[in-house]
């Protein structure tokens, strides 16, 4: 009995233990340590003093300033332009009968999943010179002019940024209720007064849409590395993949560069608590009831429609329409080929082994990722949810949280600094350029974000639920499998899924970490098209988004046919 | 600490009518960091008994019933089930070897389990065959009223019906320990009382010893066959509810359990078996655990059965009447209840079969069997 006891003890603390390593291991150490390089260089290794500031003095001159500077006012236009808007689309889709609203729903998660380089990609494919508009006979070397810059920059930044505005504003809304205005109205306010009542209590979500939109837009590598870079722009993640990326490496500068992109991000969500500082966004009551909807006129209605199409056409209509119509045009970016319409580019892409590799390697990868991410993201989500918040649980939060805020280049930079280090190979890790060293990488991206989406999830799960389940004769296991898993299966698969769409197309660590022999898709679309084989790059892009969307389809599908009927029930309960 | 061998309660085949456990729980105590929820409860439940523990919320009472189930563990003391040892504080038998079964105040009904699986799942334990599974479980619903609905899911039923489920689910295992965890509190009060009875009734025919936890002395007092009393972790009063409403042995139990209203005043002398109680320019009399000296300073707790309305008598004073003034008057169905205040204090749900007007004078009559006489001092507030 004791030995049992014992047993039981161990078995208590050890998977626990095991997942905090890991924790440390992925998400704490390699971060810390290079970041820690910038003021104490002789500390790892890489200089000879142990304090330093002229890592920093390095960054905040000449051209690393510049791309400072430049990511700075990329953001704040980015931030405010993705805020007006979102806060527009919001209005529109939850509180008017415009036509067409539904599919908004469906087009925001489309453009959340949609890497920003796909986006650019798309772009430049129109516009460049011998593009497919010149193809086609039009001249756009006015726009190509427009878009090759800031301007160009700051939309493809808006359309990713809009996501995060609309989902942050719409929520607010969706939970403010007539009856904030009606109450304004019945006490002697006029429309405007309401329309003030109604911002102010709205103020809140739009501090966040713009702290959340400027921190991703200054944390973006996707356009920075094609783009902007195609464009000459400079920019602060960019300037900090040259310094890993240079030779020899400049360890210090890059952490530096890393320190400015995370004040930068911390001072935006510092803003926002500043801005919410005695403000609760807790204005909205359970009792809220659905609001009417305001009945557009006729001309309103035009508008609103050409509107939101030119939204759509921007932000998924040009990128789908250039990367396709790319990939058909046979020999495009080159001087050889026919440059007429046809699928020899994906005949070359299936065919060449060169080519089909690197979807091959990534799905390989994702799938894997997404399966250990998501165990870990259940242990995460589970300690979060956990009643009554225990140290341990405060200290995840807050590594998730920053895991979250940190740009994915600093990331990787963090874990070719903390992989190649004397100290790590003396310990016997030996992992710098391997595929093991890859895929914990994308599980450390992948892990802060899925935890957060599967919080919500199982601090639904009520604990009588298993409660019961053991005092009417199931075991901790068989309650955990018969009870939880059933409940929480669809939010299960839809973060799989989730997870291995952000995992195959993923960029800045595939650019940094990816083994030598080994390409990632996003690394074997970047590299085609850096040797101007755009037909051959954009039809393997075509190709890894249909995979993605295969896959994905396959999953419902599957759990449609598969899952008993109980577990579909609750899909469609909630 | 004796190494007792918690081996589990065996009865995977039940006997058709089931004999409770007999449960002892001795010396129970439990931190939640600085609060203690438990402070060393001894209770000893007879086999087939309905036990009511009554306390206010933080008082320790789920604590105590969760820590029975198996589903929290006491930080020291044990509990035996008969003979058999289910917990000494170090080691503790897992819930799904106690052979008990649990209603609980959320319900906690499976959302992915139609009504049948869900009621059926507590027969996993039991060795039967399939098709005596399938009657058993179409005769629990049967006896709960839900035999049209096997095939639905919880979302698709009203919050009684739910707790109609749930309670299907404790019975069918015919568990030797049925524990109810507030199971009607979040109902509305006519579908509180039909599930009341229902509980009432069935749990007793199932023979089994049932435990079931309440913060509402009405409830307690209707279902229980013994009722105990918790306060701040610890156990204050127990016995019938006869007894505890007639004879409360703390003044926490008496304002718990019910009161009118208090007055204050000084002990002057045993009266027959009562305490004589000067209130202002009254004399009252009431009941007392332990004789009080005179000169004392005492409260009288005043239960609304003793209470009385009457027309003002033209000689002053009149006995043991007091002049009051109606405040407030609340229709009750069988009658009317009165807020009315006196010199010494104010008194609620004074009873009376036609309505007083507010703001008419009257006198009320307090009748010595609804006092209690305590020493002052312990308020009784928790």
């Amino acid at each position: 009995m004791q030995r049992l006891g014992d047993a039981a003890t161990r078995m208590r603390i050890n998977p626990l233990t095991f997942f905090w390593l890991l924790i440390v291991a992925i998400l704490i150490l390699p971060i810390v340590l290079f970041l820690a390089v910038a003021f104490s260089p002789k500390l790892l290794d890489q200089g000879p003093e142990w304090f330093t500031l002229s890592a920093f003095g390095t960054a905040l001159t000449s051209h690393l300033l510049t791309g400072l500077v430049n990511s700075f006012l990329i953001g704040v236009s980015t931030a405010v332009l993705s805020a007006v808007i979102g806060f527009a689309l919001s209005w529109i889709v939850l509180r008017t009968d415009a036509p067409a609203r539904r599919i908004w729903t469906g087009v925001v998660f489309a453009l959340l999943l949609t890497p920003s380089y796909l986006i650019a990609l798309g772009w430049e494919r129109l516009l460049e010179p011998n593009g497919v508009l010149q193809i086609l006979g039009y001249d756009a070397g006015w726009a190509h002019r427009i878009f090759y810059g800031p301007v160009g920059i700051v939309i493809v930044l808006t359309v990713k940024g809009i996501p995060f505005a609309y989902l942050a504003i719409s929520n607010a809304m969706r939970g403010l209720g007539h009856e904030v205005e009606d109450a304004v109205r019945v006490h002697g306010g006029g429309p405007i007064a309401a329309i003030r009542v109604v911002f102010s209590l709205l103020g809140p979500a739009v501090w966040s849409a713009l702290a959340i939109v400027f921190a991703e837009s200054v944390s973006d590598f996707g356009v920075a590395s094609t783009l902007a870079n195609d464009a000459h722009f400079s920019v602060a993640t960019y300037s900090l993949y040259n310094a890993v990326q240079a030779f020899p490496v400049n360890f210090p500068v890059a952490s530096a560069v890393s320190w400015l992109l995370l004040v930068l991000v911390v001072l935006a969500l510092l803003m926002q608590g500043w801005a919410l500082r005695g403000r609760s966004f807790r204005v909205l009551g359970g009792r809220t009831r659905p609001v009417l909807r305001h009945q557009l006129s006729l001309p309103w209605k035009v508008m609103c429609a050409l509107g939101l199409s030119a939204l759509l056409i921007v932000s998924l209509g040009i990128p789908a329409f250039g990367a396709v119509s790319a990939s058909l045009i046979d020999g495009l970016g080159s001087l050889a080929g026919t440059h007429q319409w046809s699928l020899a580019n994906y005949q070359r892409v299936i065919g060449s082994p060169e080519l089909s590799q690197p979807l091959v390697y990534s799905a390989q990868l994702a799938a894997i990722c997404a399966t250990v991410t998501l165990i870990l993201a259940v242990v995460c989500a589970r300690l979060l949810a956990s009643k009554g918040s225990t140290i341990a649980g405060r200290i995840l939060d807050l590594v998730l949280l920053a895991a979250v805020a940190l740009p994915g280049i600093v990331f990787a930079a963090g874990y070719i600094f903390a992989y190649n280090l004397p100290l790590t190979n003396a310990l016997g890790i030996h992992l710098y350029g391997t595929t093991a060293l890859l895929v914990l990488a994308y599980l450390a991206t992948a892990l802060p974000s899925t935890s957060r989406v599967l919080v919500g999830t199982m601090s639904q799960i009520q604990e009588s639920m298993s409660e019961a389940s053991r005092v009417h004769g199931s075991g901790a296991i068989r309650s955990w499998l018969t009870i939880v898993l059933p409940v929480i299966a669809r939010p299960l698969l839809s973060a799989w899924l989730l997870t291995y769409t952000a995992t195959l197309l993923e960029l800045p660590v595939s650019q940094l970490l990816a083994p030598p022999g080994s390409q990632p898709i996003s690394v074997g679309i970047t590299n085609a098209l850096g040797k101007y084989d755009f037909g051959g790059g954009t039809a393997m892009e075509v190709l890894a988004i249909l995979s993605a969307l295969v896959v994905v389809g396959l999953g419902y599908l599957l759990f449609r046919l598969l899952a008993p009927a109980g577990w579909q029930h609750i899909g469609r309960a909630r | 600490m004796s190494t007792v061998q918690l081996t589990g309660v065996d009865r995977r085949e039940a006997p058709e009518v089931p004999s409770g456990h007999q449960v002892a729980v001795r010396g129970a105590r439990k931190r939640y960091g600085s609060v203690e929820a438990l402070a060393g409860v001894d209770l000893e439940i007879e086999a087939g008994r309905f036990t009511v523990l009554l306390g206010p919320s933080g008082s320790g009472k789920s604590t105590l019933i969760r820590g029975i189930a198996g589903i929290e563990r006491f930080d020291s003391g044990s509990i035996h089930f008969g003979a058999v040892p289910v917990s000494d504080g170090r080691r503790s038998l897992p819930a799904e070897r106690r052979d008990l079964a649990m209603v609980f105040q959320d319900y906690a009904l499976w959302p992915h389990l139609t009504v049948q699986q869900n009621v059926a799942y507590a027969l996993r334990r039991r060795r039967i065959t399939a098709s005596e599974v399938r009657t058993r479980v179409f005769e629990t619903l049967e006896r709960v009223g839900l035999d049209a609905k096997t095939d639905s899911y919880p979302n698709e039923l009203s919050g009684g019906q739910q707790q109609r489920v749930a309670l299907a689910r404790a019975l069918v295992g015919r568990p030797a320990l049925l524990l109810f965890d507030e199971p009607l509190s979040n109902l509305d009060a006519d579908l509180r009382e039909r599930l009341r009875v229902e509980i009432s009734t069935l749990a007793r025919e199932s023979g089994a010893t049932t435990l079931y936890i309440t913060h509402d002395q009405a409830e307690a007092f209707a279902l229980a066959d013994e009722v105990g009393v918790l306060r701040n972790g610890r156990l204050e009063q127990r016995g019938s509810p006869e007894e505890i409403f007639r004879h409360p042995a703390t003044p926490f139990v008496a304002r718990f359990t019910g009161l009118a209203g208090s007055f204050t005043g000084h002990s002057v002398g045993a009266l027959g078996g009562h305490s004589r109680v000067r209130v202002g320019e009254h004399e009252l009399l009431g009941t007392t655990t332990a004789a009080v000296p005179a000169g004392t300073a005492v409260d009288l707790l005043i239960r609304p059965t003793a209470t009385s309305l009457h027309e003002r008598s033209r000689t002053w004073p009149d006995g043991d009447a007091m002049f009051a003034t109606v405040i407030d008057v609340a229709y009750r169905g069988r009658g009317y209840e009165h807020v009315v205040e006196c010199a010494y204090g104010r008194l609620v749900a004074v009873f009376d079969l036609r309505p007083w007007t507010r703001g008419s004078q009257c006198s009320i009559r307090i009748d010595p069997e609804g006092c209690m006489v305590f020493p002052s001092g312990d308020s009784g507030q928790n």
